[in-house]
């Protein structure tokens, strides 16, 4: 049995929020949580009927009421679809036909101009007060492998394919937070500023873990305060962005360390991070930890806070994750493993193979059993912001100028980068059709670095351009 | 006009930590000053902070230098 909302129940009064936006801040109890979820429940009931096996997504900036919607979706039985609000209007419009969407929730209007079968339904109107509460359920052991939640995750391929996660997948099984690593002795009320946003698994498993222990989230109401917000406050933990750490490293080598809000411990998830940066953290007496895991794990495969002995490591596996390295590659078995792609048994066969899921990246594991990551197998570009780019996808959009004969999109110091063949009297007509199609893309797909050369490129004996 | 160029570089100075003398008016943020779009949101939201003013989306899809940056602060 799942006792995910009964834990919410049980730690009432204390704050499960505090919302900032520089020296204001006001916070939520996990008391007012609940009922502010049941009432979403019930203004979504008023307005669809039964939600049971309904697929609603969620196209919203990420902010604490996002959560109201999850929790309300997902405990009314029906299957929630957040979509990324910085991803591009065509890949949404994509996502929203695949995951046969019945409903969208969306507090903008960057869709209004596009065509598409779903019922569009406003934020605004699903978070009234006063109208009536549903009351919520947990999930019991026979709808354990009943699908909730479906996650668009940047395939190699271009598309993104849909994650399926059942309740058990999400809730089944107690997350880890620190280990004995980190000297806190109770997770209750613990402080803990977040900004992994809730449309991405990172959010998800950031904000069922804090709400199993009943830790306080540390939320900024503008993504861009992350260096001003945290000067009026104290903090106990951080679970951050690689690029936040980036950004919070300079601030430190400034001077400025009230930035941080005395943070004790940052951990951080997503992308490979920088040993100079963990070392400054340590220098400075905040220890450091990481988690690893991907949307098709459902979050943690392993977790490292041990950065003294094991800084170059991702960590040992989590409770219940078998890891078993298969060719060079970092396999998983596990009972937080996705059902499959939606709607995609080909590619679903791919990577669950006799109940392990290949993770497409490759790793050794040292004999005290901590986890090291080598290298990529898949083409896909990693960044330090917490998302996924598929090389693919922006190449496609650089062989819509005729001009560029051949082309090749990699990661270079933690941004975009091409190297481009074309004639030497066209070069500037393709940097001007790069610099336009920057203004289009999502900018965490924005190519940084435009190399131009007059050669063709250096291809594979299959005659593929060599990455 | 250089009032406000010399307080966006110091923003991006005190955020990115590139010494002023090595910002221009005719940086652009990407390609010359390298920074990141966590950075850029955060030099955004000291700007906005600084000079009591918004900067929209849509706005700032047309920023790429210093220079642009600066004409959006009336």
């Amino acid at each position: 049995m799942i006792k995910f909302l009964n834990g919410i129940r049980n730690y009432d009064n204390i704050p499960a929020y505090r919302i900032l936006d520089g020296e204001d801040y006001f916070d939520i109890s996990f008391a007012d949580f609940y009922k502010r979820s049941q009432q979403v429940a019930f203004n979504l009931q008023q307005m669809i009927g039964d939600l049971k096996g309904k697929r609603i997504g969620i196209y919203c900036d990420s902010t604490y009421e996002y959560t109201y919607l999850i929790t309300a979706i997902v405990f009314s039985r029906a299957i929630v679809v957040p979509l990324n609000i910085h991803e591009s209007v065509d890949n949404i419009s994509y996502e929203v036909q695949n995951a046969e969407l019945d409903y969208l929730i969306v507090d903008n209007d960057k869709l209004s101009s596009v065509p598409m079968q779903v019922g569009f339904i406003e934020k605004e109107d699903i978070l009234k007060e006063g109208s009536g509460v549903v009351s919520l359920k947990d999930f019991t052991d026979e709808e354990f492998d009943a699908p909730a939640f479906l996650v668009f995750t940047s395939g190699t391929t271009g598309r993104p394919k849909g994650v399926v996660l059942s309740a058990g997948n999400m809730f089944g099984h107690e997350k880890t937070l620190y280990d004995s690593n980190v000297p806190f002795d109770n997770y209750e009320g613990l402080r803990i500023y977040t900004n992994f946003p809730y449309y991405h698994i990172g959010g998800f498993i950031g904000w069922v873990t804090h709400f199993e222990k009943g830790c306080t989230t540390y939320l900024s109401m503008n993504p861009g305060n992350v260096l001003m917000d945290l000067e009026h406050q104290v903090i106990d933990g951080a679970a951050v962005t690689p690029a936040t750490l980036n950004l919070w490293k300079k601030s430190i080598m400034r001077g400025k360390l009230q930035r941080l809000g005395q943070v004790k411990v940052v951990v951080t998830a997503g992308a490979p991070i920088d040993v100079s940066v963990v070392q400054l953290f340590m220098e400075h007496g905040i220890l450091y930890g990481q988690y690893y895991g991907m949307t098709e794990s459902c979050g943690n495969i392993t977790f490292n806070f041990d950065c003294v002995k094991h800084v170059k490591s991702v960590g040992r596996p989590d409770n219940n994750v078998e890891v078993k390295i298969i060719d060079g590659e970092i396999c998983v078995k596990s009972p937080s493993v996705m059902q499959g792609y939606y709607k995609n048994p080909e590619e679903t066969s791919k990577v669950l193979i006799d109940g392990y899921l290949h993770t497409g990246d490759l790793g050794e594991v040292d004999e005290e059993g901590y986890v090291y990551i080598t290298g990529r197998k898949k083409n896909l570009i990693i960044l330090s912001g917490g998302e996924n780019v598929s090389p693919e996808e922006l190449e496609k959009e650089l062989y819509k100028c005729n001009m560029v004969y051949e082309c090749k999109v990699y990661a270079e110091n933690d941004r975009i980068a091409t190297t481009i063949y074309t004639d030497e009297e066209q070069s500037d007509t393709v940097l001007e059709f790069i610099l336009d199609l920057n203004t289009k893309l999502p900018i965490y797909k924005r190519i940084y670095k435009k190399n131009i050369v007059f050669t063709p490129l250096e291809k594979t004996v299959s005659g593929k351009i060599k990455r | 006009m250089d009032a406000k160029i010399e307080k966006i570089e110091l923003i991006i100075e005190d955020v990115a930590d590139i010494p002023v003398d090595e910002i221009e008016e005719t940086s652009s943020f990407m390609d010359d000053l390298d920074l990141s779009s966590l950075e850029i949101m955060s030099i955004i939201s000291k700007i906005e902070k600084e000079f009591s003013i918004k900067i929209s989306e849509k706005e700032l899809l047309s920023v790429e230098t210093v220079a642009d940056l600066a004409q959006l602060i009336a």
